[in-house]
């Protein structure tokens, strides 16, 4: 069910007219990709001619990409606007590449998306390792590990501006870009609402220009490149280095998990009544995410992954359709055609970009800390949750402890996501070991039980991370079947079998005496004012009703109420 | 006695606890209130007994020419009125 923030879903088209500007909205937020990258390529020696080619060919990777992941038919694409943008896990690899040279660096790249193809065959096996709560963690550090790119800029960090900048009118244009995102988001209508990033950008250059913040040599760059031009491949010829296989399969890795991060946040926005991660839907995302890859290195640009700012945008800007997957994708790949344009997105004031960048973290960070306390946590995974984000926030604010790392880890320990996703699913499996899943609770004839159930099944949802909504309901079940028993049905004590796995919560009160009644249409008021049955009959009513599977079963004297929620 | 009654049950509205609050309502009614309303804040649980009274009682202020109101239920039991159908024959207030 589309959530009513949307104002298009996954599945809506907006009209041709808005798909334009939509897609041109996101291709601004894919411009801070480009500038990692140009700063990636910068720590290897690569000409100027070479790292515009790169970049060009980045744009077209970046745009079919966009395109095979909005894809639904056939086992390639997600369905979903999630475009791939330059994966910064891959940055050491490309560090330990550059001394082999371009062919080997886009040859190993091109390797790396058939492996992460591979891979992404096999996470339908893997969906134990990921329940909610591991997923939550993993989505509020994909909101959180984008700050250190968005802060300085938007506060006009002296390192992030041309020199001789004037930092104070810098803060201003970030200031004014992000709080005209804020006010379209929150008191905009129709148009405004659905353009808030662009609405930003556009007031933060009106600003930018008036207080003299745009240096006169980014108009002269803009002015000097040609409107048309045919990229070029940087190399003609792949090569293949076996000493770097292992660091590029463990940067496939930490992008895959990134990729998993950021499909399920897709599902989630997308859908009101999300509970669990589709791992079907997410394998065919990271297969066409691999599929990019491999185009991109035969293309001779680096290693891509999902974009959690540009989904951050989607969910922000109430516009999730992956039609504008299609209008992104064939607006970044005739970027790559039009050097004019390329330049001026590139030219975008970095406080500008900053601001887009933390009002788009703004929306990632709440939706994984949403999902993480949408689930009762006991102390295994509030464990496993502080532990995951300590260790991966540490990548990011303090990266020097890693220094002394062996380098194939580089890839995982440089990326505060991959981190956070290695420790949160390594620490949920170890945590799980001695924790069962099982309880029972033998209620006593004749007293009250009301705290006995709510008490036991709080601390058995918070055992397991069940959903909060399917304890409050069993809890409230619980009430209703115990109140109708004591209404005669037994004289003696009840058993509360529960048991949980990731799709049900599974109830089974046994007791000696009657079976409890259940009708298929509820009591009318003349029944239940009159009849002696009837307030067993709406007790019984009402838990078909709130219950997804509901059975009585009789074996001798023992009579089975056997409940189950879906999870 | 005005014609609008008000009472405010707290904890549960179950067979342990309903003949304290169908002592009340009555209480209520027999001093001449035609309508009820019922502050449902501080309710954390509805059973079918509950529900049963609640039914009793409305359909006494009906005869009186009155109504039963609910006011400030939580969304758990909200949904559990819902469900019956009995925001037939009571109104549900915010």
């Amino acid at each position: 069910m589309k959530p009513a923030n949307l104002t298009y879903g996954v599945d809506d088209t907006p009209p041709l007219s808005l798909l334009a500007s939509l897609g041109l909205q996101q291709v601004l937020m894919a411009t801070a990709g480009w500038i990692v990258m140009a700063a990636m390529l910068a720590t290897i020696t690569v000409s100027p001619g070479d790292t515009q080619s790169i970049l060009r060919m980045g744009m077209i990777a970046t745009g079919l990409g966009s395109m095979l992941q909005a894809n639904r038919r056939g086992p390639i694409g997600s369905g979903f606007f999630c475009p791939p943008i330059i994966a910064p896990a891959f940055f050491s690899t490309t560090v330990l590449a550059g001394p082999f040279g371009l062919p080997t660096l886009f040859g190993m790249t091109a390797v790396a998306g058939v492996f992460e193809v591979g891979l992404s065959r096999l996470l339908p096996r893997l969906r134990m390792l990921f329940p909610p709560e591991v997923i939550g963690v993993v989505m509020t550090m994909v909101g959180i590990a984008v700050l250190p790119a968005g802060l300085p800029r938007l506060l006009a960090d002296p390192s992030t501006l041309s020199a001789g900048a004037d930092q104070s009118s810098n803060v201003a244009v970030g200031l004014v870009t992000l709080a005209v995102m804020i006010a379209c988001t929150v008191w905009g209508r129709g148009v405004t609402k659905l353009f808030p990033m662009l609405i930003g950008i556009v007031a933060g250059l009106l600003s930018a220009v008036a207080l003299g913040a745009i240096p006169h040599e980014t108009f002269q760059r803009i002015a000097n490149a040609p409107w048309l031009g045919v990229p070029h491949r940087p190399i003609s010829s792949y090569a293949f280095e076996w000493s770097l296989l292992l660091p590029f399969t463990i940067a496939c890795f930490a992008t895959s998990l990134k990729n998993i991060g950021d499909l399920t946040l897709c599902q989630k926005i997308n859908d009101a009544n999300w509970t669990r991660t589709d791992m079907a839907a997410v394998s065919r995302g990271a297969t066409a995410q691999g599929v990019a890859n491999v185009i991109g290195g035969l293309l001779g640009t680096l290693s891509h992954n999902t974009s959690s700012g540009n989904v951050g945008l989607s969910l922000a800007s109430g516009a999730t359709s992956r039609t504008i997957g299609y209008s992104f994708g064939a607006m970044v790949v005739l970027c790559a055609f039009t050097p004019k344009v390329a330049a001026a997105i590139t030219a975008l004031p970095a406080p500008i970009m900053g601001a887009s960048v933390i009002y788009c973290c703004c929306f990632m960070m709440l939706s994984g800390i949403q999902l993480l306390t949408s689930r009762l946590l006991d102390s295994r995974r509030i464990l496993m949750a502080g532990c995951a984000l300590a260790f991966g926030l540490s990548a990011g604010l303090s990266p020097h402890l890693y220094v002394n790392a062996p380098a194939f880890l580089k890839p995982i320990l440089n990326s505060p996501v991959s981190f956070t996703a290695l420790v949160a699913v390594l620490m949920n499996v170890l945590l799980q070991l001695g924790n069962r899943r099982r309880l029972r609770l033998v209620l006593p004839a004749g007293s009250d039980h009301y705290d006995v159930i709510r008490d036991g099944l709080q601390q058995f949802g918070a055992s397991v991370a069940a959903r909060k909504e399917i304890i409050s309901t069993a809890t409230e079940s619980l009430h209703h079947v115990m109140e109708s028993l004591d209404t005669g049905l037994t004289n003696g004590s009840v058993t509360v079998d529960l048991a949980y796995d990731e799709y049900n919560l599974d109830v089974d009160v046994s007791y000696d005496g009657q079976p409890i009644v259940l009708v298929k249409t509820r009591p009318d008021r003349e029944t239940l004012l009159n009849d002696p049955t009837g307030l067993a009959q709406l007790s019984g009513w009402l838990l078909a009703q709130r219950t997804d599977r509901i059975r009585v079963k009789t074996d001798g004297e023992r009579c089975h109420l056997l409940l189950r929620l879906a999870n | 006695m005005t014609d609008i009654a008000h009472y405010q049950p707290v904890g549960r509205f179950d067979a342990t606890t309903i003949k304290q609050h169908e002592a009340e309502l009555r209480r209520l009614l027999d001093a001449g209130a035609h309508s009820i309303e019922l502050d449902f804040s501080g309710i954390e649980f509805l059973s079918s007994a509950g529900l049963r009274v609640l039914l009793v009682t409305a359909n006494l202020t009906e005869v009186k020419g009155g109504t039963l109101r609910l006011k400030g239920t939580r969304p758990e039991i909200r949904e559990v009125i819902l469900t019956v159908g009995f925001d037939d024959i009571l109104q549900l207030n915010d």
